[in-house]
């Protein structure tokens, strides 16, 4: 398959994140990019559905809201 | 890194002897039988749905507009329920539909073809006494019977 | 889409058959499980309402409500889900859908990690090994789909990690893949599918 190569624009604290995030993952800088956007599809198309996005608290069951269209 | 597997990969993991079937995902409830009801989905069921709605709302003696009143449902898909086969009712109407004519939402999603029947004997059973009833105005005995039996297999709760 | 040679056991004959792995679950598959894999299903269910189905345990086809069409129909276009599908002698005989960004390992060592998750995993009923079932006619797709699903862990820099929850009666399947079995949650499937995982070092002895 081929691939297309992106630069990308990143500010320092964005690229901080970016190598924590990819040493807490063990994932490269391209797999971790590859993983957020398929999350961020993958949570679109829910939505989109009609689907809500929710964090729930263990303890409590509390459910938070956090993605809307 | 290859997906391709040889003749004698197959050979040692077979001779590891596995016994079970494989399989992972969500476990299905028992199921219940005969065999046929598990054909049952959508559209089939669609029609009973549709019977259901009309011979509730008749026995009732209310009109599509009064139902649609009582049950803040738009006439339009009201109309579509009870006359187009091919109509996909709301999720949102179900619910409406079930708390005004006190059925188990739940049995009347499987039968507007919204989920996969959990008992699909109910479901089959529900699909004979819908197909007893006929579309005239006032309800027979015969479609009181047919409509008894039908309003009874919706009430019961999953078991 | 891509097929690839494997193997799987013809079990009259007790010998390898050559097969396909394709990457993909696709038109010819859905209409081999709607019409070959649900008239054999209907069969067994027919053969269990003769004979009584069992009120203890779970003596009944554990998936036989799976529907693979609407199953691909809610990953169409998305690039976090994939499927895999074994197909021999031109009939699909198993299938399977993962989930590649979704899930988390949870054995302590790799907490927190990413893992190619099996969403569903199912081979045709013939192949069934169960009481109600007549014997199966292949042996070790399950095991080339495994394959598939660790060996894609890899190439997705996921180190081989593998996760799903087991249907009851493939419990000792996994366990002999080299799975570790992390036990039932009552927040998850009401508490009747184990969940299963398996290591960076097991996946590669499996391979």
């Amino acid at each position: 398959m081929s691939k297309k190569t992106m630069t990308l624009n990143l500010t320092e604290a964005e690229m901080s994140a970016l190598e924590a995030l990819c040493a807490k993952k063990d994932l490269s800088k391209t797999g971790l990019m590859r993983q957020a956007l398929r999350l961020y599809q993958m949570i679109d198309t829910r939505v989109e559905r009609g689907g809500k996005l929710y964090f729930e608290d263990d303890q409590t069951r509390e459910k938070s809201e956090i993605m809307m269209l | 890194m290859t997906y391709s597997t040889t003749a004698d990969w197959a050979l040692a993991r077979a001779a590891l002897d596995e016994t079970s079937t494989p399989g992972a995902g969500p476990l299905s409830a028992r199921p219940h039988v005969p065999g046929e009801a598990f054909w049952l989905r959508g559209e089939e069921t669609r029609l009973a749905f549709a019977r259901f709605v009309n011979m509730a709302r008749r026995q009732r003696g209310w009109s599509i507009e009064k139902l649609a009143d009582d049950a803040h449902i738009e006439v339009g898909e009201l109309m579509s329920i009870e006359q187009d086969g091919g109509h996909e009712p709301e999720l949102r109407t179900i619910w409406r539909l079930s708390e005004i004519f006190d059925v188990s939402q739940a049995r009347l999603m499987e039968l507007a073809g919204l989920a996969s029947p959990k008992d699909t004997h109910a479901i089959e059973e529900a699909v004979r006494y819908a197909a007893r009833s006929t579309a005239i105005t006032a309800l027979t005995a015969e479609e009181q019977a047919a409509f008894d039996g039908l309003v009874s297999v919706l009430r019961d709760k999953a078991k | 889409m891509t097929s690839y040679p494997v193997f799987i056991i013809d079990v009259s004959s007790r010998q390898p058959v050559e097969a396909e792995l394709l990457d993909m679950i696709g038109e010819r598959q859905l209409l081999d499980w709607q019409f070959q894999w649900r008239r054999t299903l209907e069969g067994y269910l027919r053969r269990l309402a003769d004979n009584g189905v069992t009120r203890q345990g779970l003596d009944w086809p554990q998936s036989w409500h799976w529907d693979w069409r609407a199953k691909i129909d809610e990953v169409r276009g998305l690039l976090g889900h994939t499927g895999y599908s074994v197909v021999c002698r031109d009939v699909t005989q198993g299938m399977m859908r993962l989930d590649l960004a979704s899930r988390m390992a949870r054995i302590d060592d790799q907490m927190g990690k990413p893992l190619v998750y099996v969403d569903y995993l199912e081979i045709a009923p013939w192949n069934w090994n169960e009481p109600y079932a007549d014997p199966p006619l292949y042996r070790g797709i399950g095991q080339v789909l495994i394959r598939t699903a660790i060996q894609r862990s890899f190439d997705e820099g996921f180190h081989g990690r593998v996760g799903l929850h087991s249907l009851p009666q493939a419990v000792t399947f996994y366990e002999r893949c080299g799975f570790i079995n992390l036990g039932t949650n009552p927040n998850e499937y009401r508490g009747l599918l184990p969940y299963f995982e398996i290591t960076t070092d097991r996946a590669k002895t499996f391979l």
